[in-house]
């Protein structure tokens, strides 16, 4: 080696030294300012935080600073948040409810009152996530299970548009029809319909997998991200799958010719709030928590998301008044038993992987 | 690890004359060296020993249960299921390698052949998709394979098929994508060796009579085995952990280890169970590893 290599050497050195010095410093700095850690997912959570302003309109409104965490699924979010419950650096975790409640069983959760959240006074009673009396945690928004299908494909194969969970059925789909796999919040309530359909239910599920099984060679993939699906339609591949009623909305915006179909039962699958255990900081985490809650911000998630907002006080206009379903009908969205299915889910994805995905 | 190295055997130089270092010359590289020891001892070896204690801990609703001690792990990961996935993996991966070797043989044979920017540009052809994100990698394959992509629509409207051909959501989609993905792994280091080789060795056993295949199985072969195994060893290794191509190209239906310690771990957070999973597949491909390396040297010192 040259001392021309060598003094070059150093440098680089000295350049790679610098940064992982300022990388350890920078956060250190941050923290001293007043800033809720929000720890939930990368999509439309950080289009709304980053891109669309309401950080700083957070910030205006409460005088806090917030910073996202984010993460790809629901799964990833409470991971990260159980695997930090010994010492949160996260105040708030959001992620989709059957996800949300392993943490609130591992105890990361914190109980929130309407004195620090003045907000939950006006959420609808089926919001609030109870445990020994205490609030753990809320639904702060919700979407519903959805068919989504391409009309235009029905039309040209003189197919009936779906109307209901029977219609997945329809031996015209095959190779054409998407469904998640049970691990996933949509093909989890699938599988319950099914198992309710054959005359079961959470605590009689074979029905539910006999009817997947028979169904799996109809399938054209077992699905999982809102990405995905939408490759699926755009080229055509699929014609009709399962998941979101908002993801629908959202492929639309998109310009993907998608329909949305409501079966009956219509299922709730709510996205759940709550403060972690030991935050960092738990006022302001409770501030935050408040601030998600109110009419403003949840009545911008329903109309520019479709989500079904959990604050009585939230009202729709436009496009999410026509598609979204009004109070009246909130009472009627079916909601599972969570806790029941909590125990029972590793079970069901590993009888899933076993005797259903490798069907063809 | 250091016998994975392709070895100067193929190379015929002269070992090189040893010389007393300046002390700068043996503190700087350790210096260098320092913090990616304090990384890996951080960030690897703590979080390894950390799976390796909670592999032997039960789970339950209320998490890891670290009072007690268990093998129930590992006896899951014996029912017939996870062995299947394991063997899978295995088969696959190994597959892979083969298809790779195989594949990389004539471009290197090639490459070696041109001139040296040539041989460059060309290296670089193919290194390329290293340098492309996974997933980007894998839904550019979509386009290609899915059942309305390019190949399945130009064969039916050609009438070479009346129905698309199954290329993805399977074991095809899978060895596609990752032959692509991990290619250079075998190719540079086989292009390193057969840029070694003395080409009057080549010539003189076909003045001998020697066929094309004869002078590859008796010369070609022997000389670059060593680079050829450190290659497959390291393309077999990368696609044991391959997660991305298989999740995208395989669809639900194929499972691999790391798609399934995917579902274990982040969504029923069983961690326990997928640690045991990590320590198995950890233990597999090093076992795998080994016995490849021992061969190449059982066929090194008995053709020595």
């Amino acid at each position: 080696m040259t001392g021309r290599h060598s003094r070059k050497m150093s440098r680089l050195l000295a350049a790679l030294l610098g940064c992982v010095a300022a990388a350890l410093v920078a956060p250190a700095a941050e923290a001293a300012g007043k800033t809720v850690y929000f720890l939930s997912w990368g999509g439309t959570i950080q289009t709304m935080l980053e891109k669309e302003g309401w950080a700083d309109e957070f910030k205006k409104d409460t005088g806090y600073e917030v910073t996202l965490v984010p993460k790809a699924t629901s799964a990833e979010i409470i991971a990260t948040a159980i695997a930090q419950k010994d010492k949160p650096q996260v105040d708030v975790v959001m992620c989709d409810h059957p996800a949300w409640v392993q943490g609130l069983h591992q105890g990361i959760f914190a109980a929130v009152d309407q004195e620090s959240v003045p907000n939950l006074a006006d959420l609808y009673p089926i919001a609030l996530i109870k445990e020994d009396g205490k609030t753990m945690g809320v639904y702060a928004y919700g979407d519903v299970v959805g068919i989504l299908y391409q009309p235009e494909i029905f039309k040209k194969n003189k197919w009936a548009p779906p109307t209901g969970w029977k219609d997945l059925m329809r031996p015209e789909f095959k190779g054409k029809l998407i469904i998640p796999p049970v691990s996933n919040t949509f093909g989890l309530y699938t599988l319950i319909e099914f198992a309710k359909m054959g005359g079961g239910g959470i605590d009689n599920i074979d029905p539910g997998f006999a009817e997947l099984k028979a169904l799996a060679p109809n399938v054209l993939d077992w699905t999982t991200t809102f990405a995905k699906i939408g490759e699926f339609f755009e080229s055509g591949a699929a014609a009709i799958a399962v998941f979101s009623a908002g993801t629908g909305l959202e492929f639309k915006k998109r310009g993907i010719p998608v329909a949305v179909a409501m079966p009956d039962p219509a299922y709730l699958s709510p996205t759940s709030i709550g403060v972690m255990k030991n935050a960092p900081d738990p006022e302001g985490a409770r501030v935050f928590m408040n601030w998600l809650l109110s009419p403003k911000v949840l009545a911008y998630r329903a109309n520019r998301f479709g989500q079904i907002a959990m604050n009585k006080k939230v009202e729709l206009t436009g496009e999410a008044a026509e598609l979204l379903p009004p109070a009246s009908e909130m009472a009627k969205l079916a909601v599972i038993d969570y806790d029941a299915v909590l125990a029972l889910r590793p079970a069901w994805n590993e009888r899933f992987e076993k005797d259903v995905a490798p069907v063809k | 690890m250091a016998s994975i190295i392709p070895s100067d055997d193929g190379h015929g130089g002269a070992a090189p004359v040893r010389r007393r270092a300046a002390p700068g010359l043996i503190w700087f590289p350790l210096a260098c060296v320092l913090p990616l020891v304090v990384l890996m001892l951080g960030f690897f070896l703590w979080p390894l020993l950390g799976a390796i204690v909670n592999s032997f801990h039960p789970y339950g609703l209320a998490g890891i249960d670290s009072a007690h001690w268990t093998l129930v792990n590992y006896r899951t990961l014996l029912d017939s299921f996870y062995l299947g996935v394991l063997w899978r993996t295995v088969r696959i991966s190994f597959l892979i390698s083969l298809i790779t070797a195989v594949l990389a043989y004539p471009v290197a044979w090639y490459a070696t052949r041109l001139r040296p920017t040539a041989q460059a540009y060309l290296l670089i052809l193919y290194v390329s998709p290293w340098l492309v994100n996974v997933a980007v990698k894998a839904f550019g394959w979509t386009v290609l394979l899915s059942p309305r992509g390019l190949i399945n629509r130009s064969l039916m409207s050609l009438g070479l098929v009346d129905s698309p051909l199954p290329l993805m959501f399977n074991e095809t989609g899978v060895v596609i994508g990752l032959v692509h993905a991990h290619f250079m792994f075998v190719l540079l280091p086989l292009w390193a060796a057969l840029g070694g080789i003395d080409r009057n060795l080549l010539w003189a056993a076909s003045g001998l009579g020697a066929t094309g295949p004869a002078v590859f199985r008796s010369i070609v072969l022997p000389l670059t085995l060593p680079a050829l195994l450190a290659g497959m060893i390291i393309n077999f290794t990368i696609n044991m952990a391959a997660f991305a191509t298989p999740a995208l190209l395989g669809g639900s239906r194929v499972q691999v280890v790391s798609t399934l310690a995917y579902r274990i771990n982040l969504i029923d957070l069983n961690w326990p169970l997928g640690a045991a999973m990590a320590l198995v597949l950890l233990a597999v491909t090093l076992a795998l590893v080994l016995a490849a390396q021992r061969l190449g040297t059982a066929r090194r010192e008995a053709s020595a």
